[in-house]
């Protein structure tokens, strides 16, 4: 399982196993990131103090995760058990680096690097990675998804 | 307002029941004329058949009027043989009635009377019918009070004046209105100046014109709500991005500083200006006193934005734009109207729960501007939400010992729209953008006004007025397909919204990944939307159309020097079930668009924010 990293980091899989200690240890609200495996999903809605609801495709299962303050995280996890894209909405962003996971320095130094053109909504899109936000000032909206770990018939647009 | 009652409306049925009866008349009397030559025959000699009266009918249409008014009545006579119609009238009193044509007109009585109405067959005068009619006495007026609300306004404003017409009996409640200047609608009494004075506005009563009230009106002149904004690159190079210049001041208005290119954005609430130092902005926070909790601890803000977070201090500011200044925030116990100071160094660095949201925007070259006016629908940035519930959301800190967590603070105390807590001009504002040319250009003048309908220069005229929802949606169709998280946003760069599979609308590849690259010999795409406003609101809705271009072309016409595009567009992929059709600066061009800030009515009208209106 050798999938392009268009990040530059040496083995997304390092990472991945380095990340979820780096969390715990920050004591954040945790709930599982994208592109990790799902076990870690009820205790994390136990930390969130989020109201958890879970909604099984023929896909995948969709775990949406309510947080006191208002925002609605949505996970999508593959048969396989990872999650392979998240979504959120709600008056303020979530915690994104907890969502993304690995995937966070990546994104913040993915956006960094674009040609800022002025304020828009932020989009990311390569190959191991889409990131899309909009919304305005107390409603934020935005969803991300790994493309190599989409299974099979899954459109794309079903992650939000 | 008043419609008139007296004495129009009687007037109509009387004519065309006149009509007929004329007419009737005219039939009478030429009976009467066959009659009267058969009775000639008659006295000759002849033998011929003898004619009788049988019953003679009255009628009075209507049968209950006031003093004053008429009633017409008829009368039906039958008889055997050539016999005559023609009946004479008589009334028994409270009135006189024309003989031949049967007009009854009432008399002033002093209390309601019953009128017996009889016509007599004039061949047979022993014969005859009545009929009755109810007068009632006539109202009088006697006297007319006016009030006028606001008694003080600005050149432009409307004042609403009503009047209250005193009397006995059946009078009537209209009035005509005028005024000693300006102008006044004569039936809704809604007034305007344009000139500064005190005008005096009388109502009149229709009923009796010698009665009348008045109320005085002061019109003074507006201050200047109108400020320069335009469109160009800015300080690192920017597309569609909407610049003013801000004046702001310590409280008391000691110390002000002047600072160009902030962004004109619709889509976020409250001043903002990134400091001097490390942040690349121009602004020197020193004076300028910071927020406080309770405890006197600074208050510190990581403001959210879809492509970032702002991190730096709540600060006191007197805010100063066009000729309007914002100095203090209702309900608050200080003076200073709070803002953000982005990078400001006198608070903490950024906690991790801040830093986790995304990326950090608060330099110069990530925001692409010296600071962002929030104008938006909101009057704070945060609202309840940071008011009070089962924890504090990462908004604002409040900062101990060089650390700073989460709180709660009240409405007074947030960053807040600087144009809510104007003395005048503070229901909203109206952004008014010239056309750009297909392709793009280089640089675009417009302006900035504060307030709806409170001055001359901004009345909403003839725009339609979108409701939004609580959360400052609306709803656009687009291919078929309804995006109910839609909203106007003159700080988004470019219209956002998802193709919904439209043919040829296709996104960029590369750098350029955010916009819409349709083919370019198909560019631009010619498309149209239709807006309508946020269900259970006000129902309105219209038809947008608009253009995209392909922004790899368009960022590179005129050698990459044009920085105005009407034509620029991105994707917005639907979000748990909601799509959002964000329209950006691309399309403000052309239009005067009008945001309405939440609570805030304009007056003449039944609008209150939130609202967007074009």
């Amino acid at each position: 399982m050798n999938r392009s990293n268009p990040f530059g980091f040496p083995n997304g899989r390092s990472l991945r196993v380095l990340l979820p200690s780096v969390v715990l240890a920050l004591a954040f609200p945790a709930w599982a990131s994208l592109g990790q495996n799902v076990t870690s999903i009820q205790s994390d809605k136990v930390h969130m103090q989020g109201a958890l609801r879970s909604v099984a495709s023929q896909r995948y299962v969709k775990h949406e995760i309510r947080v006191p303050t208002g925002q609605v995280v949505r996970e999508y996890v593959s048969p396989d058990g990872n999650v392979f894209g998240v979504a959120w909405d709600g008056p303020y962003q979530p915690d994104l680096q907890q969502l993304l996971g690995s995937y966070f320095e990546p994104m913040k130094q993915a956006a960094a690097a674009q040609q800022r053109r002025g304020r828009q909504p932020l989009t990311i899109e390569s190959s191991g990675f889409v990131f899309h936000q909009s919304g305005h000032m107390r409603s934020f909206r935005g969803s991300a998804y790994v493309p190599a770990m989409v299974p099979q018939g899954v459109d794309v647009t079903e992650i939000q | 307002m008043f419609r008139p009652w007296f004495p129009k409306a009687s007037m109509s049925p009387k004519y065309s029941k006149g009509e007929s009866v004329r007419l009737l008349g005219l039939f009478a009397a030429a009976c009467c004329l066959t009659f009267l030559v058969a009775c000639g025959s008659s006295s000759g000699g002849s033998n011929t058949t003898t004619s009788t009266i049988l019953t003679v009918g009255a009628s009075c249409n209507p049968t209950a009027i006031v003093s004053g008014q008429t009633s017409q009545c008829t009368a039906t006579v039958s008889g055997t043989g050539s016999f005559s119609s023609v009946v004479s009238w008589t009334a028994s009193g409270g009135g006189a009635i024309t003989p031949g044509a049967g007009l009854f007109t009432a008399s002033n009585v002093p209390f309601t009377t019953q009128v017996t109405i009889t016509a007599t067959s004039t061949q047979d005068t022993t014969k005859s019918g009545s009929t009755t009619i109810t007068v009632a006495t006539a109202g009088s007026v006697t006297g007319v009070t006016a009030t006028c609300s606001p008694a003080s306004i600005q050149t432009g404003q409307l004042s609403t004046c009503t009047a209250t017409v005193q009397g006995t009996g059946n009078f009537s409640p209209n009035v005509d209105w005028s005024a000693s200047g300006g102008s006044i609608s004569p039936v809704t009494g809604l007034f305007s100046a344009a000139g500064a004075g005190n005008y005096t506005i009388t109502a009149t009563s229709q009923q009796d014109p010698t009665k009348n009230g008045t109320a005085p009106v002061t019109v003074v002149n507006g201050v200047n709500n109108q400020m320069a904004v335009t469109v160009d690159a800015g300080p690192t190079g920017y597309v569609n991005g909407l610049f003013a210049t801000v004046t702001v001041c310590t409280p008391g208005n000691t110390n002000c500083q002047t600072i160009d290119h902030v962004l004109v954005d619709t889509g976020s609430i409250g001043l903002r200006l990134l400091a001097s130092g490390n942040a690349g902005g121009l602004f020197d926070p020193t004076g300028y006193p910071l927020q406080t909790d309770t405890s006197q601890n600074p208050i510190a803000q990581c403001q959210q934005f879809v492509d970032g977070f702002t991190w730096g201090s709540v600060a006191l500011a007197t805010v100063k734009m066009a000729g309007e200044t914002a100095t203090t925030v209702p309900g608050a116990t200080v003076a200073g109207v709070p803002i953000q100071i982005i990078g400001d160094s006198r608070v903490p660095s950024v906690p991790s729960s801040c830093s986790s949201s995304g990326p950090d925007i608060g330099t110069l070259n990530a925001f692409g501007a010296y600071g962002v006016l929030g104008v938006g629908n909101f009057q704070q940035d945060c609202g309840p939400g940071c008011v009070s519930g089962n924890s504090a959301p990462n908004v604002y800190y409040t900062c101990v010992s060089g650390s700073c967590t989460t709180t709660f603070l009240p409405l007074a105390q947030q960053v807040t729209n600087p144009v809510w807590v104007l003395p005048a001009d503070n229901n909203g504002v109206v952004v008014q953008l010239p056309s750009v040319p297909a392709g793009g250009t280089t640089t675009v003048s417009g302006a900035l006004i504060f307030g709806i309908g409170t001055q001359s220069n901004n009345s909403l005229g003839s725009a339609t007025v979108f409701d939004t929802d609580a959360n400052a949606y609306f709803n656009t169709t687009f291919n078929g397909v309804n995006n109910s998280c839609s909203f106007i946003d003159s700080g988004s760069n470019a219209n956002y919204f998802p193709a919904t599979s439209y043919p040829n609308l296709i996104a960029c590849t590369g750098q350029n990944s955010g916009f819409y690259c349709p083919p370019t010999n198909l560019s631009p795409l010619v498309l149209t939307a239709s807006n309508q406003s946020a269900s259970n609101t006000n129902g309105s809705s219209g038809t947008v159309s608009f253009n995209v271009g392909n922004a790899n072309t368009l960022f590179t016409n005129n050698n990459a020097q044009n920085t105005a595009f009407a034509e620029l567009a991105g994707p917005n992929p639907p979000i748990n079930g909601c799509g959002s059709f964000d329209w950006g600066l691309s399309f403000f061009y052309g239009r005067s668009v009008y945001t309405g800030i939440e609570q805030q009515p304009v007056t003449g009208t039944t609008f209150v924010g939130p609202f967007w209106a074009y």
